[in-house]
């Protein structure tokens, strides 16, 4: 019943409303007794290790970094499916915002 | 080039929205129209056509229930060329995910180039029904989008994002949900009002276009609605009206100060 969280970056640093879901999703996998980790995508230098590992700091367990343009919804549901698929991720949890409305939308027709 | 725009029938703006707290779906009872924020995407169709594009058909297309069919006839008398009515009782109760899925296998069997919709309908206000088609078509997906150019077969689309406006270029074919801020939808003319009841109006069942009966409805719905609540009750705002300006502008400074909301 694990958790999986899109994080949203700009510019080297994370989207508030991403932040804020990463934490609800911490909570709630707690609640659950599972895990709660994180999806980032992008193709720029700023997406660094350090960046990705402060995603710990709101309770993400892990993160998964895939490379692929930023902005667009695709290629975001395009990682998320593969995670889900491979790792078994039981729900998929978003900031508000016209990506999460965008990526949400995809992945639930693509599961 | 040929365009299908998503159009739905909605409750007219002048009709109080309700839920139906039995079914938990919204009460669609009462006057009907088009919903406003498609007659951009219709008119955004027109205006690739206009720019020089060559356009060979602009198809509207809609799944509703027999009422329907005078969104579609609003919709050719605003441009389209014709119009295709999905429309079943099968697909009644149908959520966002079931009703993309159908309208997806619609489109399917028109083939086009390009799927333009309005960013939002007026009624489930979900935003979400272009990436759920645009899945199932395996065809790239933008969502308000606020200028398409089209060059060398591809679209130049410029699209409100996170964090401002990106310019972004998109192959067809592709799914673009426009905003409302892209143009400002014409008037029908007299003439196409009347015309637009002969144009061609093409009804199909779920079985016309090889709709699975378990994926759809509301036995094919995933969501389901536990409860429905009014939004929380707020105070009536403070009107100032404008007699005075300077005194207006002063009753507006200190309106601020007093929540300290002035640096």
């Amino acid at each position: 019943m694990s958790i999986l969280v899109y994080a949203l970056h700009y510019e080297g640093e994370f989207n508030k409303n991403s932040l804020g879901a990463v934490s609800e999703g911490a909570k709630l996998a707690k609640e659950l007794g599972s895990e709660c980790a994180a999806v980032v995508v992008g193709d720029g230098d700023d997406l660094t290790d350090d960046l990705c590992a402060s995603l710990g700091e709101y309770g993400a367990g892990k993160v998964f970094r895939a490379k692929g343009p930023e902005g667009l919804g695709a290629p975001v549901v395009d990682a998320m499916a593969k995670v889900i698929s491979d790792e078994g991720y039981s729900y998929a949890l978003f900031g508000g915002g016209l990506l999460g409305f965008e990526i949400g939308a995809g992945l639930t027709a693509r599961l | 080039m040929k365009i299908c725009v998503l159009v739905k029938e909605v409750p007219d703006a002048a009709v109080e929205k309700r839920m139906d707290p039995g079914t938990g779906r919204l009460d669609r009872s009462g006057e009907k129209n088009l919903n406003p924020f498609d007659t951009h995407a219709i008119e955004a169709a027109m205006q690739v056509r206009e720019g020089g594009v060559d356009v060979d058909e602009i198809v509207a297309v809609t799944m509703g229930p027999e009422s329907a069919f005078r969104a579609l006839h609003k919709a050719v008398s605003l441009g389209a060329d014709r119009s295709v009515h999905l429309t079943d009782e099968a697909l009644s109760g149908s959520d966002v995910c079931a009703t993309g899925y159908a309208l997806a296998r619609v489109l399917e069997s028109e083939s086009p180039d390009l799927v333009l919709l309005g960013q939002q309908s007026d009624d489930g206000e979900c935003y979400t029904i272009g990436a759920v088609v645009a899945d199932h078509l395996k065809m790239l997906s933008l969502t308000q989008v606020i200028k398409i150019d089209v060059e060398g077969g591809k679209l130049r689309c410029e699209r409100q994002a996170e964090y401002g406006y990106d310019t972004v270029e998109v192959e067809l074919p592709a799914v673009i949900s426009v905003g409302d801020a892209i143009n400002e939808p014409r008037y029908p003319s007299l003439k196409a009002i009347m015309g637009a009841k002969k144009k061609q109006l093409d009804t199909k069942s779920a079985g016309d276009v090889g709709i699975e009966p378990d994926r759809v409805g509301e036995q094919g719905s995933r969501t389901s609605v536990l409860g429905v609540n009014p939004p929380a009750e707020k105070d009536a705002g403070e009107i100032i009206e404008d007699e005075d300006t300077n005194e207006t502008v002063e009753k507006i400074v200190s309106w601020l100060e007093e929540r300290k909301l002035l640096a």
